[in-house]
């Protein structure tokens, strides 16, 4: 009999449905109810109560449309999924879902909510299913009292392990004399029994039955509508329809092809597939390829070794795209033996470390190591020296730059370059910096690929860029641009105006076609609170917000924080201050009433607190907002602070960031709401307000939605006043907008034709890159030819291969490099010359300090001898004195106050509040010098150091190894403000605390890095918490710690047989020691995962007869654990067992037995 | 079931037809019961299902179908009475008025001892030349003593169904089919969206010979019957609730 289809018909019943005014317009209203309750959750308010008759037919007729869609879906067969014209259809009807799960009092809500998870899964928004299926989380439910939603919930969220172990015990056979309902029963057991296999097959990357899997699934559906169990019946048959589009959309399916024959590249996906949280069971697992990225892979990401640029808005998976390729080029065959090594270069403190982390968590786990180094042209023996290179060094442009002068051999192997924020070519000296830095790279690695990733180029700076990297695309209309808008999330853009006393919160329909214009009227009001006034003993009372911009700021924050977190936007730090007080106002004010005030606001230890309290102290006014869970985010704080507070709000310990620009630059730190304050800023050249760029604005706007805890993210922009109201419009009809890039080079190029640059500014600019080409062309005279073939390939000139005035002004660059070539032919050797190049300064400073080495040899030659043991306080001090006059310190070095004081102050170990104090600095200048410390102890102070070190150390010809540790750490003791190395060491490792860092440094004695990160890893997490570091400061540093320790069996091992052919340790503390040593050869164990762990995810935890008697030993269980995690059983069988003489613990080996993949 | 139940009289008396049914004389009650509960067995909605559904799960197969067997079969008097009364009227129907029953199966499955709600009977009826099918409800009325509103009782219940939306059951029935029996659940859904042709309506009485006359028939009111697309099958069985019983007593036991 031949197929009935009805897809056709559906799909027009579908285009029909949502063509109805009177439907679309009660969805909005809908919609529009919706928002006013979330705003409301937690208020003593009455909730907006809908149309009483419109909501349940909204149900009714969103469940036709689900039926109808997942008909569809199930017509076009396991294997394909959701045919491309119903994915518009299931997303709408995923909102519709999500909204009416939202409207309080009406109907299942978590049905609803699962229901929308369903759509959006098949609607391709897998973030957006895992937020509504986390609305009915399991978490706290007790495996007995599990449902079929629960455990659906789980699966959404796609938590397969957890999956696969909620769905265990329904799959068992019962006991018949027991049993309830055996329909129910078996409903459940046929429902388990698809979802384990499923999930494992998810976990594993085998290819599921699926024709099975449904067919079990189906069987569910009908036994639970037998047994009257209506809802699960219908999740079981929604469910069924998700599983084609699931795995056709899955890793495995889409990239899995790279790993039929490559170990490394299965392992990734198996990794990727159990999830990157710590414990694995309470993440999410990465086993879907998110379309932005499928754009890149299909644009020969991992099908050739072609250099690319990729544009993609903020939070779209461009980390992803960078690790995928970063594994493809490790892990290519190659005929060169040498190890393959990659680079990433991320412009931004924040994002080195954001990215170190990011990429360790994957590769330590695949026997790869990962290092990050921050910071600026300060050369220091901790970037380079570890034993072996790592195989992934993520880095800023700056320490990149000084590492491929000072010792270029480390890069050797380079075979990928990954740029990120690709755009920093546009920032001024810094911009022309990297510019040259990379097309220098380029002509040496020129068999090398180069991966440049942004989410602000323009279409013609793309174009430019990939014709500068030589980048080629996969087909003759692309040339290596891969450029992609879809977001895992949906975003708004609302005005609030205030009119006639109330507020009106317009949403903005960015497609016209998908919805209407929702409008919800005083999502915030202005009230009246009556307060004691503790000093005046007197009742006040004070209207909250008034019609201005910061309290209006404040009262939104202060709602939508409810939600999730929330960003308010301000151009200048005075705004900045000015909101985050008036909404620390509107937090006491809540407080003085008997309003509840929410949890986030309240008083609390936040880490960045702490920072906050140990550079500008306990009471100053910054402190006080991060207790109150307010952080301010902005240029004048110091780094370490504003890194801080970053972390915070990634950890959700705080809800409220109220920031400039500076957060929009680098870290990923997506937000629910982001409340625009202000978009004019001071332009010094016109000397005017000047609206933010479109791209700046939208790049800060991407941030509003965080893929997996919301499904869509709001802007919120205030209007007041009618240049508000223009400035709105112009940023939303700007949302495709990117703004040019310009490469600064190219800005200084065109200064020069038109005679706006002195001979020193360009010295100034352009000596420092003229020395690294000599260091690294090993070159001195003659290097303008050279430099001319450099400045050629660069982005700046090479699309202006004709313009006689860009020539013209490269020749002037090329007589200020023959100069150079000339003055130094003269005093400087060879060995010299390396050394300036290496300081990152230009000739005249170089120059400058070489003179009073000159001059002051016998004492620099006590201070520097390998056995000196000078003071590293008076050395800095000297060196100090000598750096004023180098230009490159640009005045960063000038303090009002005693500056060797607060020095001395800070060297010693001292708290930045301390130091200050210490110093005597007065209350009214902390600020100043706080950011003096940040800036001149923390960054510039380290390079004139480093510079200093290197010119020191070749004019009196000590090799720097031989330097004493106190002058080759130097730079990095300055940064920290330590007294000694090792205690620059275990900052280095991640103590932020140098008490701390102090205290664990003088117990442990280390006499190297290596030796320190050996001891931390051996000794794991409680000792370093009894040196008063907090436990998941501990955990961090321990987990730091083990990933530089790398996996030999990783590298060597590719099979399983191998690791499990030999036994195994099992390493056992307190009372397991003792057990152990009553084992017998012989005695059967059993190996359970230790998911309880969160220093270590991979740990393996032995028992014999149900007693533990210790851990796998870590490196097997580190090859193990992922396996296990998907479904390979492992046994074990006692075959050692040897008593320590006195303390010493028993030693026992274990043989270990592994079984296929485990079925229920 | 046609070796106990023999078409007996066919008059056009009436404004609808009444066809009628006795028991033949003379046969055994066992045999007659036997029939019946495998009749009631196999209506029981899906034991089949549940033997696939627990080899599938590599349970045990004839414990699962003897747990489930038990699980179904009611304990009330009354529902029992029902189900009997509308499994003998769907075998009618089908036997002899060719329909193809979809309800029965499935309406006794949530809760043996309770009578869902909707019409009793869901069914396709053909039309004549192969044309397209139109949906019948039909509603079953047992009595094992004199009742005289029984009929018009069960007028009104149809004529509930014939006023107002499709009936819930109907749209539940849908969603199982839909899964389970595309064939069946695309006839049914054209069949029920099918607007030239209006729903026929079924009264199945089921009596114990002796207690109510055929005269009976002649008080259902002309001019309320007329109003729908009526038809009513009579069947009178001696010692009904004696048969009720030893059916019920047989149900399963030839699975066990």
């Amino acid at each position: 009999m031949p197929k009935i289809t009805y897809t056709k018909e559906f799909l027009a019943k579908l285009s029909e449905a949502w063509g109805s005014k009177e439907f679309t317009e009660s969805v909005s209203k809908a919609t529009s109810t919706s928002i006013q309750n979330e705003l409301l959750n937690g208020s003593t308010d009455d909730p907006a109560v809908p149309d009483a008759h419109a909501v349940p037919r909204l149900v009714q007729n969103a469940s036709v449309l689900s039926f109808m869609i997942e008909r569809v879906s199930n017509e076009a067969g396991p294997s394909k999924g959701l045919p491309d014209e119903a994915t518009a259809n299931a997303q709408r009807l995923a909102k519709l879902w999500e909204t009416l799960s939202k409207i309080s009092k009406v109907g299942p809500r978590e049905a609803f909510a699962l229901n929308a998870a369903c759509a959006y899964e098949l609607a391709g928004y897998q973030a957006n299913a895992r937020c509504m299926a986390k609305q009915v989380s399991a978490s706290g439910v007790r495996t007995d009292n599990l449902t079929l939603e629960k455990i659906l919930s789980e699966f959404l969220q796609r938590k397969f392990i957890r999956t696969r172990t909620y769905c265990q015990p329904f799959i068992a056979e019962p006991d018949y004399k027991n049993i309830v309902n055996i329909q129910y029963s078996l409903a459940m057991a046929s429902a388990a029994t698809g979802l384990f296999n499923f999930a494992g097959h998810m976990l594993s990357g085998s290819s599921p039955k699926l024709d099975q899997i449904v067919e079990d699934l189906g069987d569910a559906e009908r036994l639970f509508h037998m047994s009257g169990h209506h809802t699960e019946s219908s999740l079981a048959h929604s469910v069924k329809s998700l599983l084609g589009s699931m795995w056709s959309r899955s890793t495995w399916n889409k990239i899995g092809e790279q790993g039929t024959s490559n170990f490394a590249w299965n392992r990734y996906l198996m990794l990727l597939s159990r999830g990157l949280a710590t414990p694995v069971t309470s993440g999410s697992s990465i086993s879907e390829v998110w379309p932005s990225q499928l754009t890149a892979v299909k644009s020969g990401l991992l099908s050739s070794n072609d250099s690319k640029i990729v544009r993609m808005p903020t939070s779209t998976g461009k980390t992803r795209i960078a690790e995928m390729s970063i594994l493809h080029a490790l892990t290519a065959r190659s005929a060169e033996s040498t190890p393959r090594r990659c680079v990433y270069v991320a412009p931004y403190r924040a994002l080195v470390t954001e990215v170190t982390r990011s990429l360790s968590l994957i590769f330590s786990d695949l026997g790869f190591s990962v290092s990050g180094i921050d910071g600026a042209y300060d050369a220091t023996p901790l970037d380079t020296e570890a034993d072996e290179q790592p195989d992934i060094l993520v880095l800023t442009p700056e320490k990149l730059d000084i590492i491929s002068r000072t010792s270029p051999r480390s890069l050797d192997g380079t075979t990928l370059f990954v740029i990120d924020e690709g755009h920093v070519v546009d920032q001024g000296i810094r911009g022309v910096r990297i510019e040259m830095l990379l097309t220098r790279l380029r002509r040496r690695f020129n068999k090398s690929r180069f991966i440049v990733l942004s989410a602000m180029l323009s279409d013609n700076a793309m174009h430019k860029f990939a014709s500068w990297l030589r980048c080629k695309g996969s087909s003759k209309d692309d040339n290596g641009v891969i450029t992609t808008d879809w977001r895992p999330t949906m975003q708004r853009i609302a005005k609030l105006e205030y009119v006639n006393d109330e507020f009106y919160l317009t949403y903005e329909p960015l497609n016209i076609n998908l919805r209407q214009r929702e409008e919800v009227k005083n999502p915030i009001t202005t009230r009246e609170f009556k307060y004691k006034d503790m000093e005046k003993l007197r009742t006040k009372t004070r209207m909250f917000p008034r019609p201005e911009k910061s309290e209006i700021a404040a009262e939104l924050a202060f709602k939508y924080s409810t939600l999730g977190p929330v960003l308010v936007y301000a151009t200048s730090p005075k705004n900045v201050m000015s909101v985050a007080r008036k909404l620390h106002d509107r937090v006491r004010l809540s407080g003085g009433t008997i309003e509840w005030i929410p949890r986030h606001f309240q008083e609390h230890r936040r880490h960045s607190a702490i920072v906050s309290s140990e550079w500008f102290g306990p009471e100053h006014v910054v402190t006080r907002l991060l207790h109150n869970g307010i952080a301010v985010h902005h240029g004048d704080l110091p780094h370490a602070l504003r890194h801080a507070i970053e972390s915070d709000v990634i950890k959700g310990e705080i809800s409220v960031i109220v920031a400039t620009n500076t957060l929009s630059q680098g870290v990923n730190l997506p937000v629910r709401t982001i409340v625009v304050h202000s978009c004019r800023r001071y332009d010094s050249k016109s000397g005017r307000m000047m609206r933010i760029p479109d791209g700046e604005y939208w790049n800060l706007a991407g941030r509003a939605g965080r893929a997996g805890h919301e499904t869509e993210g709001t802007v919120i922009h205030i209007v007041m006043s009618p240049s508000d109201a223009s400035d709105f419009t112009h940023y939303a009809l700007a949302h495709d907008k990117y703004d040019e890039t310009d490469s600064s080079f190219h800005k200084l190029l065109t200064d020069m034709v038109q005679d706006r640059i002195s001979d020193d500014d360009l010295a100034r600019v352009m000596d420092p890159e003229i020395l690294g080409i000599m260091v690294e062309e090993e070159v001195q005279d003659g290097c303008e030819i050279i430099v001319k073939e450099v400045l050629i390939d660069s982005l700046a000139v090479q699309g202006e291969k004709n313009n006689a005035s860009i020539k013209k002004a490269c020749e002037r660059i090329e007589g200020l490099a023959r100069n150079i070539s000339i003055d130094s032919s003269r005093p400087v050797d060879k060995t010299m010359l390396r050394a300036y190049g290496g300081t990152g300064f230009g000739m005249q400073s170089c120059t400058r300090i070489q003179e009073y080495v000159d001059k002051n040899k016998e004492i620099l030659f006590g201070l520097f001898a390998p056995s000196s043991v000078g003071s590293a306080r008076d050395l800095t001090r000297l060196i100090m004195s000598v750096l004023d006059d180098v230009s490159e310190m640009d005045g960063e070095l000038e303090y009002g106050g005693d500056r060797d004081a607060l020095l001395d102050s800070w060297m010693v170990g001292n708290t930045v509040h301390d130091a200050l104090k210490k110093a005597a600095v007065e209350d009214s200048d902390v600020e100043s010098a706080v950011k003096f410390i940040g800036t001149a102890f923390g960054h510039y102070l380290p390079w004139g150091v480093s510079a200093f070190i290197k010119i020191v150390a070749a004019r009196l010809e000590i090799a720097e190894e031989s330097l004493p540790d106190h002058v080759r750490y130097l730079p990095e003791m300055v940064r920290y403000g330590v007294p000694a190395p090792e205690h620059s060491w275990a900052m280095r490792l991640g103590i932020l605390s140098k008490s701390a860092a102090m205290r664990v440094c003088d117990h442990l004695r280390p006499s190297t890095p290596r030796e320190l990160t050996r001891m931390i890893t051996e000794a794991g997490v409680e000792p370093l918490t009894e040196y008063g570091i907090t436990s998941d400061l501990a955990a961090d540093v321990a987990r730091v710690a083990r990933r530089m320790d790398i996996n030999p069996l990783l590298r060597k091992c590719h099979h399983l047989e191998e690791v499990v052919s030999k036994p195994a340790r099992v390493v056992g503390i307190g009372e397991e020691q003792w057990y152990a040593s009553r084992l017998a050869v012989g005695d059967d164990a059993v190996i359970k995962r230790d998911y309880d762990d969160l220093s270590d995810r991979n740990t393996l935890a032995v028992y014999v007869n149900d007693q533990h008697v210790g851990h796998i030993e870590r490196h097997v269980a580190q090859y193990l654990a992922p396996l296990i995690d998907t479904g390979v059983g492992v046994s074990a069988c006692v075959v050692n067992v040897e008593i320590g003489k006195g303390d010493a613990p028993p030693v026992v080996l274990v043989k270990l037995r592994v079984r296929d993949h485990s079925e229920p | 079931m046609k070796k106990w139940l023999r078409r007996s009289v066919e008059t056009k008396a009436h404004p609808f037809v009444v066809a009628t049914y006795e028991e033949k004389v003379g046969w055994a009650d066992a045999e007659a019961a036997s029939e019946m509960a495998s009749a009631l067995d196999e209506s029981t909605a899906s034991r089949e299902f549940i033997e696939h559904a627990s080899r599938r799960r590599g349970w045990d197969v004839d414990k699962a179908r003897l747990v489930y067997i038990a699980e179904m079969q009611p304990d009330n008097i009354s529902v029992k009475k029902g189900k009997f009364g509308e499994v003998l009227h769907g075998a009618i129907l089908e036997q002899f008025w060719g329909v193809v029953v979809v309800s029965h199966r499935y309406r006794y499955s949530q809760d043996p001892n309770v009578s869902p709600h909707g019409p009793d009977i869901i069914a396709l009826m053909p039309q004549d030349g192969g044309g397209n099918e139109r949906i019948m409800y039909g509603e079953t009325k047992l009595r094992t003593s004199a009742d005289g509103s029984t009929l018009n009782n069960a007028l009104a219940q149809l004529e509930k169904i014939q006023g107002g939306d499709k009936p819930l059951s109907l749209k539940s029935i849908l969603q199982v089919l839909s899964d389970t029996d595309p064939q069946l659940f695309y006839r049914v859904a054209q069949a029920a969206d099918n607007k030239t042709l209006d729903p026929h309506y079924r009264i199945g009485a089921i009596f114990e010979a002796n207690c109510w006359s055929d005269r009976q028939f002649q008080q259902i009111k002309d001019n309320r019957a007329r109003r729908i697309n009526l038809g009513v099958d009579v069947v009178k069985i001696g010692s009904l609730n004696d048969l009720i019983e030893e059916s019920y007593s047989k149900v399963g036991r030839s699975n066990a």
